[in-house]
């Protein structure tokens, strides 16, 4: 059962306040939404939460251990981490590419338990198809399904992704998006930053709506996205389909 | 993965070629030696002509060309995939300048005949010294452009500060002698320079093949690689590993056989596309590569002048094409 939690997540940057007392937990099962408008801090949290950015104040723990006392293959294997534009080198075969990913397991693991979370990874994202091209010649949506299954072959018991449909078309959004659910659902944590309205709240088992650098809502999706929130936090209007939200007009 | 890699990739060929063209090195001369017989005197301590020709003259000068040469190549790989520039090289970057104008201090002053290990040391420390401020004026994530010109302004300081030390030297024969230490060349070793060179040669590609995995994970990025614990920061992180394995390979090399340009540029470029563009599957075949390359280049300068032109002159001659084809690779796939 791997836990991760933030507590009291400060961050600064000279003056300005990035991140203010930010408390969030992060259980296996969960599909949590991380949103909110352009410059909330979402991608800084998620910085944050995978180790990358040193809190200025509150802590992150994993499985009630700091985070940054955990030596970096340890964290790599309980971890993983996607950008939201990933490096990919134009020259390398997809396969490769996703092989990177069991870097962390690189001095205790077999190169069988390799070989099957690669090949397991492959097929989850369905890139095997092109698995000898090369990543330069790829499509964008290619690319991310390929970054994605670089991260996934890891098989840590903790994804964090950063707008990881954002570069798709909408079938291919739908299919990450279902992907993501069925990994949470399988009992991994997953924590995505987006700012698709429509996908984050039928897909997200939680979400957290951060503006201006604190956490002004967080809980399930329909009693986070509330007509108030999307007035007060987005200053717009929205319609409804089903569980999914549509923005329609701004508010003056 | 990686051992896939170095068993089909060039490696196996590359090998067989630096044994063919070592051999041929060993018994080729402007006298033809029987080698079984010398490498049996030589062993035996039977101090035979042939054992004198191959223990003083033909097996210094090839170990040199193996092991220079496949420090060059190896931190030219490391190099090129730490910064993720194709210029970057140890010559291109001012490494091998900084530990130039070390070993030709300690030349100048005389210390080289009174203290055994000042040359190596201070090239070592040249190296070092070049290597640092490249960091400090580029910054770790410098873009190609930023890179290359912080390189060529060390280089040129190196350059410039050499031509003083040139200058100054008090007798025009002194100056031949540094001149022509400078151009590069593997003739006139001895078994004792091998011994010289060996210990940091070692030392440093031991750290750059170690640095394998990390390579690999930057092709991410730096965040990717970072949050998969392959890239550490800090006094011994990353990149110290890296600094330090191209300081001490490369000074220690350049302080026994003078700078010898292009090598690193050349090899891991022929190279890359057959091990699938994958750093750490390059690094063994620049190795046997970079080697390959000086035997041939040594090869190429006893064929065409004897004992007048320098190993550096010749893969300068060849490199400079190479850097151009690049140059034109690169124009057209930008149009």
């Amino acid at each position: 059962m791997t836990m991760l939690r933030g507590i009291d997540i400060g961050v600064r940057s000279g003056t300005r306040a990035l991140l203010e007392q930010v408390t969030l937990d992060v259980a296996p099962g969960m599909l949590l939404g991380l949103i909110g408008p352009n410059g909330a801090g979402k991608t800084t949290l998620l910085r944050v939460l995978a180790g990358l950015l040193a809190p200025s104040a509150g802590q992150v723990l994993l499985d009630a251990r700091p985070l940054s006392s955990l030596p970096g293959d340890a964290r790599g294997r309980a971890i993983a981490y996607l950008p939201q534009s990933p490096e990919l080198a134009p020259g390398m075969a997809v396969a490769d590419i996703v092989a990177l990913g069991r870097l962390p397991h690189r001095s205790r693991g077999t190169h069988r338990e390799d070989a099957r979370a690669i090949e397991r990874a492959m097929a989850r994202t369905g890139v095997e198809p092109f698995a000898h091209r090369m990543a330069g010649l790829l499509s964008g949506g290619e690319r991310a399904r390929v970054a994605l299954a670089r991260a996934l072959a890891v098989e840590a018991p903790i994804l964090l992704a950063d707008e990881p449909a954002a570069a798709l078309d909408p079938a291919q959004a739908l299919g990450v998006m279902a992907l993501l659910r069925d990994l949470a659902d399988a009992g991994m944590a997953v924590v995505i930053v987006m700012h698709d309205l429509a996908l984050a709240p039928r897909f997200c088992t939680h979400l957290s709506l951060l503006h201006d650098g604190r956490l002004v809502a967080s809980g399930a999706p329909s009693a986070v996205l509330t007509d108030a929130a999307l007035h007060d936090v987005y200053g717009i209007t929205a319609r409804r389909v089903g569980e999914s939200v549509v923005p329609w007009s701004r508010v003056s | 993965m990686r051992t896939r890699g170095i068993l089909s990739g060039p490696t196996p060929w590359l090998v067989l070629a630096v044994v063919l063209c070592g051999g041929a090195a060993l018994a080729h001369g402007d006298v033809s030696l029987h080698v079984g017989q010398a490498v049996a005197d030589l062993w035996a301590g039977r101090r035979s002509a042939g054992a004198i020709i191959l223990g003083e003259l033909r097996l210094p000068r090839l170990l040199l060309a193996v092991f220079v040469g496949g420090t060059l190549g190896v931190s030219g790989a490391v190099l090129q995939a730490y910064f993720r520039n194709p210029l970057a090289d140890s010559g291109v970057l001012g490494i091998s300048g900084g530990g130039a104008l070390g070993a030709v201090l300690v030349y100048y002053t005389g210390l080289s005949a009174r203290v055994p290990l000042a040359m190596p040391g201070a090239g070592l420390l040249g190296a070092l010294g070049a290597t640092a401020s490249l960091l400090a004026l580029s910054g770790v994530r410098a873009g190609p452009g930023l890179l290359v010109l912080a390189g060529a302004a060390l280089s040129s300081l190196f350059a410039s500060l050499l031509a003083l030390t040139l200058n100054l030297v008090p007798s025009p024969y002194a100056a031949y002698e540094v001149m022509h230490w400078l151009m590069g060349s593997l003739t006139d070793r001895t078994l004792h320079d091998v011994a010289i060179a060996a210990p940091g040669i070692a030392l440093g590609l031991a750290l750059l093949f170690a640095s394998g995995p990390a390579l690999d994970a930057l092709t991410l990025g730096d965040e990717v690689a970072t949050s998969m614990g392959a890239v550490r920061s800090g006094p011994f992180g990353t990149q110290t590993r890296i600094v330090l394995g191209v300081a001490l390979s490369v000074g220690s090399a350049v302080a026994v056989t003078g700078t010898i340009g292009f090598v690193g540029l050349m090899v891991p470029h022929l190279l890359r596309a057959q091990t699938g563009n994958v750093p750490s599957r390059l690094l063994v075949p620049s190795f046997f590569g970079g080697a390959l390359l000086l035997l041939i280049a040594d090869w190429l300068t006893r064929l065409i002048g004897g004992a007048t032109v320098q190993i550096g002159v010749v893969t300068a001659l060849v490199g400079a094409p190479v850097f151009l084809w690049q140059v034109l690779r690169l124009r057209r796939s930008a149009l």
